[in-house]
């Protein structure tokens, strides 16, 4: 590993970290034996570094007016709308080969419960591609123009992300033999495993990617501005969605409690942890976009 | 076979560590680094002592000085030398005991 890699990744660190430190943060490096073991530690303590920054705006209470200004406010929302997507996946992980899914047939109220997930999820897809395609138009223009190859890289890994979510999805299907059969024997399990965490990762480095290339593109606030209705949309789609999946779970408990509390769910887990987990992480993302979306709305 | 090298999480803390280096003056993070090395055992990563030097500037207990070629040293303030040896006492009261109570096992 050469000291120009570690040197690369001192650029994780917050901006704010970096007018401080960073000059003489390089100057150590260019001292340092590069090894793996400095390099992950680099990027440990660049979270570190993001925490304790998060954690000092929320001391102070600069939170929500960080998100008065458009580009923080859209791209939090956003950032939170992908949380929100994940854990979304998640619940249709759980719905997957769930006797739950069966007993919907019979029972008109659980089934509704599902419609109104896909409805209040084709909602924020809808709400954040309005408000998204317009900004990532402008972001690759400028990123063109302006010749800033690096913001075009960041763009250009949602694409490989999701060609080796692609690629992966054939080898599964080349090795289960048809489109329906779950895969078979200790390697099938394996790999049917594995695709379930190459999605996630594809989400999330896809997720932050955009989220860096946006905060680092030369799109203006007034682009941002723009996104202001499809992220208030796309915040009270993804409640409706959340309602959804809550009604889901109480009716599920109502109509099949033996169900609910002891057939696995997702990554072994009773489905009852596995909705409650979905739950916990669907009203975190929703708290995130509503505190971001009503910052945004603070500066009109 | 037992493990000698079980880290005891208080003699590893970085932050107690730096402060211990800069207690003999003012250093640079690179000298900090081989003088910990030395004294203690204990390899600090770059993350990692940067992560300790940035909450200590920030509590007042370390300060920066002007850079030489880019390498900044940092000392100890006096109210991180009191913080320090209050911290030193109080482990001293600890291998005491703990020592005593050895020899009387």
């Amino acid at each position: 590993m050469a000291h120009r890699h570690l040197a690369w990744l001192v650029r994780l660190y917050p901006r704010r970290w970096r007018a401080r430190y960073e000059d003489e943060f390089r100057a150590l490096l260019e001292d340092y034996h590069a090894s793996p073991r400095a390099a992950a530690d680099i990027v440990w303590g660049a979270l570190d570094a993001h925490l304790l920054a998060l954690a000092a705006r929320l001391s102070s209470g600069r939170i929500l007016p960080m998100f008065r200004r458009p580009q923080a406010s859209a791209i939090t929302v956003f950032s939170a709308w992908a949380a929100f997507v994940m854990a979304g996946l998640g619940f249709y992980g759980v719905l997957d080969d769930n006797p739950l899914t069966v007993l919907a047939r019979s029972y008109l109220a659980l089934h509704l419960a599902v419609l109104v997930v896909q409805a209040g999820a084709v909602l924020a897809l809808l709400a954040v591609a309005a408000g998204a395609l317009p900004v990532a138009a402008a972001l690759l223009r400028s990123a063109i123009r302006e010749r800033r190859t690096g913001i075009l890289a960041l763009l250009a890994v949602p694409l490989a992300a999701g060609l080796a979510v692609f690629a992966y999805g054939a080898v599964l299907l080349v090795y289960s033999r048809c489109l329906t059969c779950a895969p078979a024997g200790p390697l099938g399990h394996a790999l049917a495993y594995g695709f379930q965490f190459v999605v996630l990762a594809a989400v999330v480095a896809s997720t932050a990617a955009a989220a860096l290339a946006l905060a680092r593109g030369g799109v203006g606030q007034r682009t941002y501005g723009l996104t202001r209705l499809p992220a208030a949309l796309a915040t009270v789609a993804m409640a409706i969605a959340l309602a959804g999946i809550l009604a889901w779970g109480l009716l599920a408990l109502a109509i099949a409690p033996a169900v609910f509390l002891t057939t696995p769910g997702i990554f072994a887990l009773p489905t009852v942890l596995a909705w409650l987990g979905i739950v916990a992480a669907m009203v975190l993302a929703l708290v995130v976009a509503g505190a971001a979306t009503t910052g945004g709305y603070r500066t009109a | 076979m037992p493990d000698h090298t079980l880290d005891f999480s208080r003699l590893s803390d970085p932050p107690l560590l730096i402060m211990a280096s800069l207690a003999g003056g003012a250093k640079h993070g690179y000298a900090m680094m081989q003088d910990i090395r030395q004294f203690s055992g204990q390899r600090l990563e770059p993350g990692t002592l940067y992560g300790a030097l940035t909450r200590l500037e920030a509590r007042g207990w370390i300060e920066p000085l002007p850079s030489e070629e880019r390498r900044r040293p940092y000392r100890l303030t006096a109210a991180g030398a009191a913080a320090l040896a209050e911290q030193l006492r109080q482990l001293e009261r600890v291998a005491a005991t703990g020592l005593r109570r050895l020899a009387e096992a």
